[in-house]
Parts: structure tokens; C-alpha cells; sequence
């Protein structure tokens, strides 16, 4: 399976899910001010992460693609509230080479737009006893509660640690707080939940803990790097978004544990000032000093090495499965995670 | 004088690679990562303990009875549940019964309409099979779901000790059926398995007349070789997909 042919089969995933979300969508009023605006980040276009790992699991593991379908609507609703609502949070200004909703909005309409998706995220899973048993459903529900508080207490760190202009952090602090904030939603439960539905609930969702995890911070990391050397048009967010955020990624810990005293507290200088004080002179001049001490590549190594991580959990729990294109999308993107090049 | 070096060879390279330093690194975080992990799920199932615990007020439920009876109850049922998925898993396996199983499947999906839809699955089961044309009952051990009786040895076995199970079979329909038995090996866990011939079932050949009640007994002796474990076999019958037991056998050692 070649990149283009994986990144197809992530967008007919993502294509069926963005249906499926619309299926939950109300027609009714207040459209503008709500229901039009729920659709918007969906439609944007991602890369359709979670829904195809979800399904993609789900069918390598004896399932059929119509049986996680409502997991996966759920999924992208609450990875898009999440969206909508870090926007808001992070202060963001553009999202998927367009303004934030709450640029396009305002922030009282977005955070509440943010809120409804997450009760819309709800009803699939009450749908799925329908479709796969109480059983399976509960386990379902279990899982999405998990995904959830976890993703909220990864991002509560992480803005606990902006407020406080935390700047004495390590590896291992970022490897927690993005477990927590990331890998549980992006990677670990998209697994889980997609083998517990093609399995009818006889797997251990457990094996997939230490493979989601990996593979949720290579991806993490690699999403970071790209925010800071991707061309805005390509990357879909601004410039040096990230250094601006003051987002405690894995190459401002590392440029804060080598940098010079004096450019350590330039750094944390420039992170205790309001965002919007925070000048893009000033963050082009900290990408400077992340690449004289090597902060990127360090990342970018980082990233190989739980990819490669990944891979090998990979295959100790696929190795066992048919062969199949489900299986190969999965370990392809791995594979691309360890060859990519930016 | 040191001379300068113009060709770049494989031995740069690699020496440039540094795969020591790069595998130490790896592991390194790879471990790291792990830890925090471990860590995470860890403090993860402790708070939801205590939650439970804050949650659920033991003292109440022990005061009520009625819902404590309510929820063993329904964790009976689960069991029951996880039973026959692993009897289903068993069975899959079996490829000369697979068509007797799809049929049986195929029975298990039809529309139940004396049901009255409050009682739990199984018993829905249960009442599509006493339509069957042919009954079967134990007459020494309980019966497991409608479809598929449970003959279980009363008392843990040592390994050279038999034990003689009983069941019943009553024709109910109208005309007169020959059967004859077949049975498995008994399959423990850890891929314990005691040979089919430890399982010796009297009548083997029998025929059912209408509205006859036939004794069968089934002796299984257990090999002075035998593991301890818990083991299970798989009895059905020639043309009649409704016979469907399942022996339950522990094997224990004591000396």
C-alpha cells in the first residue's frame, strides 16, 4: 500500500463519518447560530484519524464497516468539540486554512456550539445497543468515557502549565500530559473500540494501550514539528502558531532544558506576556534557538523511535490476523510515521 | 601529519549512525514512555475504585435484598452469557458438527412471540426449544440453556476415578427417530485435552419411540495421567440437532 492509496482510505472513512455525523445533526432551528455552524469543522476536512482507525480495526478484527460506524460518528463529533472548544482556549485564528469558529463567530457561540457536538456525540452510542447489544454497547460507553475525562485532564495540565508559565518541565512530563491529552482519543480508543466491535467484545482492549500510545505521540510530535517548518498554506494553521500559543511541545521542554541561561528567560519572558502581546519576531526568534540547539530534530528522532515503537507492538498483535487492507492501512500508518520527511 | 581523509566510506557512516548510542536512546524513551504509562492506568483504576467505593454504598445494597437478589442475578446471567460464548468458540472449531451448529444458530434467530419480553435472553432460547420435536432433560445434573444441557460431575475427580452422569430423552413428536451418538475429546485450558475414549455413553445407538422416555448414561473415566484442570466435552446426536450436552469435568490432584 503505497501513501496515496492509505490516505485514501482514510478519507472514505472520514467521508462516511462526515454522513454519518449529518445523520445526527437536527434539522431544525436555530441553524445559523447552531446546527450549520456544528458542521463546519467536520467539513473542513481532516485527516480523518480516529474514524479510520476505529474502522479500520473494527473490519481487521472480523467486523463490518456499518457496525462501527455510530462509534466513529462519535469519535469525530467529540474530536471536533474538542477543536472547537481548544480553539477557544488556545486562542487560536485559524483552523484547516480558515478562521477559527470563534474567529468566524464569536467565543460565546463557539464554546456553545462546542457543547452541543459533545451531546451529539452522545446519541450514537445509545444507537450502538441497537445495532451491536447492551453488552457491547456499555463497553463502548465505558471506553468514550474514559477518552473523554482523559482528554480533559491532559488539557487542564496543559493550560494549568500556560497559566502558571510552568518552565522547568522534562520528557517525561510531556509524554504524560500527551497520553492524556492526545493519545487516549487520537489512537488508543479508536483501537479499542473499533476490536471490541469486530469482536463482538471477545478481545482484551488492553493489548492496544501500549501500540495507541506510541503511535498517538510520534503523531503528536510529528504534528508539532510541522506546525513550526510547514508553509501556513500547507499546514493549514499560522506560523509559528504554537511558539505564540506558548503550547508546551516536546521542542520548546528541550530548547528550555539546553538553552542558555539568558535564553531561558527570554523564552520565559516571552511566555508569561498575554498572547496577544507575544510578537512573531519574538517566536521566529525562539524557532531560531530550537534549531540551533537542535530542538526539532530531537523531535523528529523522538518521534521515529516510539513509531518504531509502535511498529512492533503492531505486530504483535496483528501478526495473527489475515492479511487484509484494513490491517495494512493501520500498519502503513506507522510506516509512514518512521519514513516520513516533512 | 595526519592525512586527510577524501573518500567517505561505509565505516563513516556508520560510525556517524552511532546504532549503539541510537538503540540506547530508543529504549530509553520507549521505557520511559512505558513507565508513564504503566503509571497513568494505574492511578486510572485507582480513582475509579474509589469512586465506586463512593458510589455504591455496600451497607445499602446488603439491606436490600430484593436488589442484591436482582443484581446476582443478572451477574448469573452474564455468566451464563460468557459460557456459552466460549462453548460457541469451542463448537466453531468443531468442523464435523459445523452444520448441526448453523443450524442451530439459525433456530436461535427466528421471532419469539410467546415471549413476553421482560424475561432475559436465555429464557426466550428456552422456549423455542421445548417446540423442538424431541426433549432432553438430565436426571442428575441441572440443566444449562434450553438448547444445550450441562452434565456436571457433582464433586472434583482425581485422575484413575470415573463418575456416571445421566440424562433423559423424550421423543414428544409423533413418529419414532434413531439416533446415535457422537462425542469430543475433553478440552481443558492450557491445551489440556483428555482423549474421547475417557467418555463412554450407554446406550451408543438407541431408538425413540413417541412419547418414550429414554435413560442414557454416560461414564467418564479419567486417565491416572490426566492434568488437573477444568475440562469440557461436546455430545451431540445423529439426526437430531436439538441434543446438545455439554460435560463439565474438574480434575484436581491431591497427593
Amino acid at each position: 500500500m503505497n501513501e496515496d492509496l492509505m490516505k485514501t482510505m482514510l478519507a472514505a472513512y472520514g467521508a462516511a463519518t462526515l454522513n454519518g455525523i449529518k445523520d445526527f445533526i437536527p434539522d431544525k432551528e436555530p441553524r445559523t447560530y447552531l446546527y450549520d455552524l456544528v458542521a463546519e469543522y467536520p467539513e473542513r476536512g481532516g485527516k480523518g484519524f480516529r474514524p479510520g482507525l476505529c474502522i479500520a480495526a473494527c473490519k481487521a478484527f472480523g467486523g463490518v464497516q456499518s457496525d462501527a460506524m455510530n462509534s466513529a460518528v462519535c469519535l469525530e463529533l467529540l474530536h471536533n468539540a474538542f477543536l472547537v472548544h481548544d480553539d477557544v482556549e488556545d486562542e487560536s485564528l485559524i483552523r484547516r486554512n480558515r478562521p477559527t469558529l470563534h474567529e468566524a463567530n464569536n467565543r460565546a457561540i463557539a464554546i456553545n456550539v462546542g457543547d452541543a457536538m459533545q451531546v451529539l456525540a452522545m446519541y450514537p452510542l445509545h444507537m450502538n445497543r441497537d445495532r451491536l447489544g447492551d453488552r457491547v454497547a456499555s463497553a463502548i460507553y465505558l471506553e468514550v468515557r474514559h477518552l473523554a475525562i482523559e482528554s480533559a485532564e491532559g488539557q487542564a495540565i496543559e493550560l494549568g502549565w500556560r497559566r502558571d508559565n510552568v518552565c522547568d518541565l522534562r520528557e517525561t512530563d510531556y509524554l504524560h500530559m500527551i497520553l492524556k491529552k492526545t493519545c487516549w482519543y487520537t489512537c488508543i480508543h479508536p483501537l479499542r473500540i473499533g476490536a471490541i466491535i469486530g469482536t463482538r467484545g471477545r478481545v482484551n482492549p488492553e493489548i492496544f494501550d501500549r501500540f495507541g500510545y506510541f503511535m498517538g505521540t510520534a503523531f503528536q510530535i510529528q504534528d508539532d514539528v510541522l506546525n513550526l517548518i510547514a508553509e501556513q498554506d500547507a499546514y493549514g494553521k499560522e506560523i509559528c502558531g504554537d511558539i505564540i500559543e506558548g503550547k508546551r511541545t516536546l521542542m520548546l521542554i528541550h530548547l528550555l532544558q539546553h538553552g542558555s541561561a539568558e535564553e531561558h528567560s527570554f523564552v520565559k519572558n516571552f511566555l508569561s506576556l498575554p498572547i496577544n502581546k507575544r510578537s512573531l519576531d519574538d517566536a521566529r526568534a525562539i524557532l531560531a534557538l530550537m534549531n540551533t540547539y537542535g530542538s526539532i530534530a530531537h523531535a523528529k528522532k523522538t518521534a521515529q523511535y516510539l513509531a518504531g515503537g509502535a511498529l512492533k507492538e503492531f505486530y504483535s498483535i496483528f501478526a495473527r490476523l489475515p492479511a487484509g487492507d484494513d490491517k495494512t492501512l493501520i500498519e502503513n500508518i506507522v510506516l509512514y510515521m518512521i519514513n516520513r520527511t516533512y | 601529519m595526519s592525512q586527510k581523509k577524501t573518500k567517505y566510506t561505509a565505516e563513516d557512516f556508520l560510525n556517524g549512525m552511532k546504532p549503539d548510542a541510537m538503540f540506547s536512546d530508543a529504549q530509553n524513551l520507549i521505557s520511559s514512555a512505558v513507565n508513564v504509562l504503566e503509571e497513568e492506568i494505574a492511578a486510572g483504576i485507582l480513582a475509579a475504585k474509589n469512586i465506586e467505593k463512593d458510589v455504591i454504598d455496600v451497607d445499602d445494597i446488603r439491606s436490600d435484598p430484593n436488589d442484591l437478589f436482582n443484581r446476582i442475578r443478572r451477574d448469573t446471567h452474564e455468566a451464563v452469557d460468557l459460557f456459552l460464548d466460549a462453548f460457541t468458540a469451542i463448537s466453531k472449531q468443531m468442523n464435523d458438527l459445523a452444520a448441526l451448529n448453523k443450524t442451530a444458530e439459525a433456530g436461535a434467530n427466528g421471532k419469539d412471540t410467546s415471549h413476553n419480553g421482560a424475561a432475559p435472553r436465555r429464557d426466550a432460547e428456552q422456549t423455542r426449544t421445548a417446540e423442538s420435536t424431541r426433549r432432553s432433560k438430565t436426571t442428575q445434573n441441572e440443566t444449562g440453556d434450553g438448547g444445550v444441557i450441562l452434565l456436571k460431575s457433582g464433586r472434583p475427580l482425581e485422575p484413575g476415578e470415573s463418575v456416571d452422569l445421566q440424562f433423559s430423552l423424550l421423543e414428544d413428536g409423533e413418529t419414532a427417530g434413531k439416533i446415535a451418538f457422537r462425542k469430543t475429546n475433553l478440552i481443558g485450558v492450557d491445551d489440556l485435552v483428555i482423549h474421547s475414549r475417557a467418555i463412554k455413553i450407554t446406550p451408543q445407538k438407541l431408538t425413540l419411540q413417541p412419547n418414550v422416555e429414554e435413560h442414557v448414561s454416560v461414564r467418564v473415566n479419567i486417565p491416572k495421567n490426566a492434568a488437573a484442570g477444568h475440562y469440557n466435552a461436546f455430545i451431540t446426536a445423529t439426526s437430531e440437532q436439538n441434543i446438545r450436552i455439554v460435560l463439565d469435568i474438574e480434575v484436581v490432584k491431591t497427593a
